[in-house]
């Protein structure tokens, strides 16, 4: 570990505040605000033009913002020295590595310009191809790789010069959900080793893989929360699906809705004898919930368990949340 | 530093790995010129132009140019079609495009004694060239004193042979003359009377054949220039001694024969001097000799290697330059290189250093194969390998300026056969630079192959060194690229993406 290293542990690997970049013309990101630190993996949720790599840019210091402030280990990602650049490992959105290079020699190519020597090169070469998988295609040429191979040649290659944070650009955007799923093996395992990551997706199931996600939308950044946290916001606290007889429907809703940890009571969406039950802590609500059914009402319900919504729904639910809260405020 | 020269060795080596992989690329770039390089010399003849001609030849010919000898004459220079008398017929040919040139003789045979007016030597033409009018306009200039020359020879030719009549008319006229100071009787008398009527028609008609007197004296020699004076005085003298042979005295006889035979001598001397000279040197005193220090010319297909090998050169790193940087922009690698610790002057050396690597070799296989064609091989090995090395720098060089303005590929391979065009109009390939207006010159200089023209051929035709201009032309021209290059791609590169 460097000094330049140590002096920087303890802060945030990245820091954003009020930062933005206006294109003009509306294009751009606003007044985002986040903290990522040291050996977590953030992922960066939004659909495609919300502003994801405008971010990435930003933070890699190909944008300078123009409002605001970025740092990347307490240090504006434009003032970076060789030593600073070093120690940031990128994969930017498309392929960009060479064609007509072997995988092998693009790694090689990626480690010069670093100014790696030779020995250091083969040294780590090795270990990172078994890592992502492509010890077997070494000397095959980059064009013959599939999409995924190419996605992990670049993280290998953004790994060789040993880098503490890993920006990725939409790494796993277009390939295979087997393939993202190893993808965000190695992302996490990358993370268990120490490495800080920042992550951007479209796929907003990817964000379950993070520990934590910022959601984007038009520009701005709508929260920043663990992934078990965004649920919460979404969903409006945690929630226990209950299954009862389909005469018991209106009983049960009814009484549930009575009780005092109970927050709110409806049925599930496309079902008639399935009811959700918005309560503050799920595992401890249930075994408290079907006791007062049985005494009480008399009914035991077949299905009682947590609820936890896709992340789809999830983001679906906090972006209809933020839209009826811009509806109210301009009607108010 | 270690690490600035791994960076720039990465591109060299990601250059080389790239080209070589790439065979298509290497073989329309590599083989390409190298099979335009052997068809021209397989098949170059001439820089003349091709041009067909038909003759029309007078039906009582010329005198002294028979038909086969104007036809030969004129095959050396056009490619004659075919010969008539019939100037309508040869009309025809030419307006229905059967021959680009119809030449016209006059016909001369009614005139009579020494041609004294210009008659016309008819050349008509259909052609749109200008380069090949201009070669049928001296080519006619050529046959026209080439066929005056003849005529000429032939009225020379006649002079003499009445020269050689006059002169042996003297001679007996100098024996009647002798006979006659001997013995004044009539019958001499009378017999030298004869000799005079005959000898001055023929004198009189010997000086008409003769070139006139400011002609003769320009021409023929200190020896010839009196040949008109002596024949004046001559023909005087006899005039005069036919008058005193009339007369009774015999005093002014006597004093009239010892003068007259005096100049009749000098007369003989001069005329034997005319009649014994070519008619060449009669009428064309001067004749060119033509020396060249260095042997002789190199034929056309080695004069014109030089400046073929360097324009292949030329092209060969501008087409690869231009591609270099273009390409990495359209892939967004700058972004990569942007987050790295990469400098844009790293990339930009990285990559020349292979271009220039693969140009050089190239040009070192072509320069083997000029030997095929029997280009000698460069005076100075060392002055000549340096030259390609510094002309591949400048092309690249120019190259990778076409590369930082171009928004796409394709652009750049436009831009890159703008150069082509430039190169073969501006640089003295085929049309020397001192047949245009300034603004052309400056154009020509910061073309980096009107440079290289001449130092190939100063060390591999001249046999001499590459003078410093060469040198100084292609330093600036690097100068001046790798400058503007820094200068544009360094904004670019900061930006990193479009």
């Amino acid at each position: 570990m460097t000094d330049n290293q140590k002096n920087t542990y303890n802060m945030p690997a990245v820091l954003m505040e009020n930062a933005g970049h206006d294109f003009g013309g509306g294009a751009g990101i606003f007044d985002i605000n986040l903290s990522l630190n040291p050996g977590e993996i953030l992922g960066v949720i939004g659909p495609s033009g919300c502003g994801k790599t405008t971010m990435i840019r930003m933070i890699n210091g190909i944008l300078d913002p123009t409002s605001g402030n970025v740092q990347v280990f307490g240090k504006a990602p434009k003032k970076f020295d060789e030593v600073d650049k070093a120690r940031v490992g990128y994969i930017p959105q498309h392929f960009i590595l060479y064609p007509n290079l072997n995988v092998e020699e693009n790694m090689h190519f990626i480690g010069g310009i670093f100014g790696m020597r030779k020995q250091e090169r083969k040294e780590k070469l090795d270990s990172l191809l078994d890592f992502v998988d492509l010890s077997d295609a070494r000397k095959r040429l980059a064009k013959k790789l599939s999409g995924g191979m190419q996605r992990r040649l670049m993280l290998a290659g953004a790994l060789l010069h040993t880098p503490d944070i890993l920006i990725a650009d939409e790494p796993t955007a277009g390939i295979d959900p087997i393939l993202r799923a190893r993808i965000w093996e190695n992302f996490r395992a990358l993370r268990d080793e120490g490495k800080t990551l920042l992550v951007t997706t479209q796929y907003v199931g990817e964000a379950a893989f993070c520990d934590k996600v910022a959601v984007m939308r038009k520009g701005k950044l709508i929260t920043i929360d663990t992934p078990r946290g965004l649920q919460q916001q979404a969903m409006g606290g945690e929630v226990v699906h209950i299954e009862v007889g389909m005469r018991e429907v209106k009983k049960a809703m009814v009484f549930l809705t009575g009780l005092s940890q109970v927050s709110k009571v409806e049925i599930m969406p496309g079902k008639t004898k399935d009811l959700f039950v918005f309560v503050d802590d799920a595992s401890k609500a249930i075994p408290k919930l079907l006791s007062q059914l049985k005494e009480s009402v008399d009914i035991s319900p077949t299905i009682a368990e947590p609820y936890l919504p896709s992340f789809d729904e999830v983001f679906v639910k906090l972006i209809q949340n933020i839209e009826e809260n811009l509806t109210m405020e301009q009607i108010q | 530093m270690i690490a600035f020269f791994i960076r720039v060795f990465s591109f060299f080596k990601k250059e080389i790995h790239d080209v070589r992989r790439q065979p298509r690329l290497l073989i329309s770039l590599v083989g390409g010129p190298l099979l335009v390089l052997a068809a021209f010399g397989a098949t170059f003849q001439s820089a003349n132009p091709f041009i067909t001609t038909a003759l029309v030849w007078p039906e009582n010919g010329i005198p002294g140019l028979d038909q086969e000898r104007a036809e030969k004459f004129i095959s050396g220079n056009f490619t004659l079609l075919g010969t008539t008398n019939d100037e309508n017929e040869a009309n025809e040919w030419l307006n229905e495009g059967r021959v680009d040139v119809i030449q016209i003789i006059p016909d001369i045979s009614a005139d009579e004694g020494p041609i004294t007016s210009r008659r016309e030597i008819k050349i008509i033409s259909n052609t749109i060239d200008p380069n090949a009018e201009a070669w049928i306009r001296s080519l006619a200039y050529g046959e026209r004193n080439y066929i005056n020359q003849q005529l000429l020879i032939q009225e020379a030719n006649q002079a003499q042979s009445k020269a050689e009549e006059a002169s042996l008319n003297l001679s007996t006229a100098q024996e009647q003359f002798k006979e006659l100071s001997s013995s004044f009787d009539p019958e001499e008398i009378a017999k030298a009377k004869e000799v005079i009527s005959e000898l001055i028609p023929l004198l009189e008609e010997f000086a008409g054949y003769l070139p006139a007197k400011a002609f003769s004296q320009a021409n023929l020699g200190p020896e010839l220039a009196n040949l008109h004076d002596d024949l004046t005085i001559v023909l005087d003298d006899l005039e005069e001694l036919e008058t005193v042979l009339n007369a009774d005295e015999l005093l002014p006889k006597i004093e009239r024969l010892n003068n007259i035979d005096e100049e009749i001598s000098n007369l003989k001397v001069t005329i034997d001097v005319f009649a014994t000279t070519p008619p060449e040197n009669v009428l064309t005193p001067f004749k060119e000799t033509y020396t060249n220090i260095r042997g002789e010319a190199y034929p056309l297909v080695i004069f014109y290697a030089p400046a073929v090998l360097a324009l292949l050169v030329q092209q060969l790193s501008i087409t690869l330059a231009s591609l270099g940087l273009v390409r990495e922009r359209q892939m967004g690698s700058f972004e990569m290189f942007r987050v790295s610790p990469l400098k844009f002057k790293q990339i930009l050396l990285g990559k020349s250093l292979a271009y220039i690597t693969y140009v050089t070799v190239a040009g070192v296989i072509l320069t083997l194969l000029l030997r095929l064609i029997n280009v000698p091989l460069p005076s100075d090995l060392w002055q000549y390998f340096v030259l390609l090395v510094v002309l591949a720098t400048a092309s690249v060089g120019i190259g990778f300026l076409i590369s930082a303005t171009a928004r796409t590929d394709s652009q750049a391979i436009q831009l890159s056969m703008l150069v082509l065009l430039l190169s073969i109009f501006f640089t003295s390939f085929f049309l020397p630079i001192t047949g245009f207006a300034w603004p052309a010159w400056v154009i020509a200089l910061l073309i980096p192959m009107t440079h290289a023209i001449t130092g190939f051929q100063e060390v591999v035709l001249a046999g001499s060194s590459v003078t410093f201009g060469v040198w100084l032309g292609l330093a600036l021209i690097i100068l001046l690229s790798y400058g503007l290059v820094l200068l544009i791609m360094r904004r670019q590169f900061r930006k990193a993406i479009d």
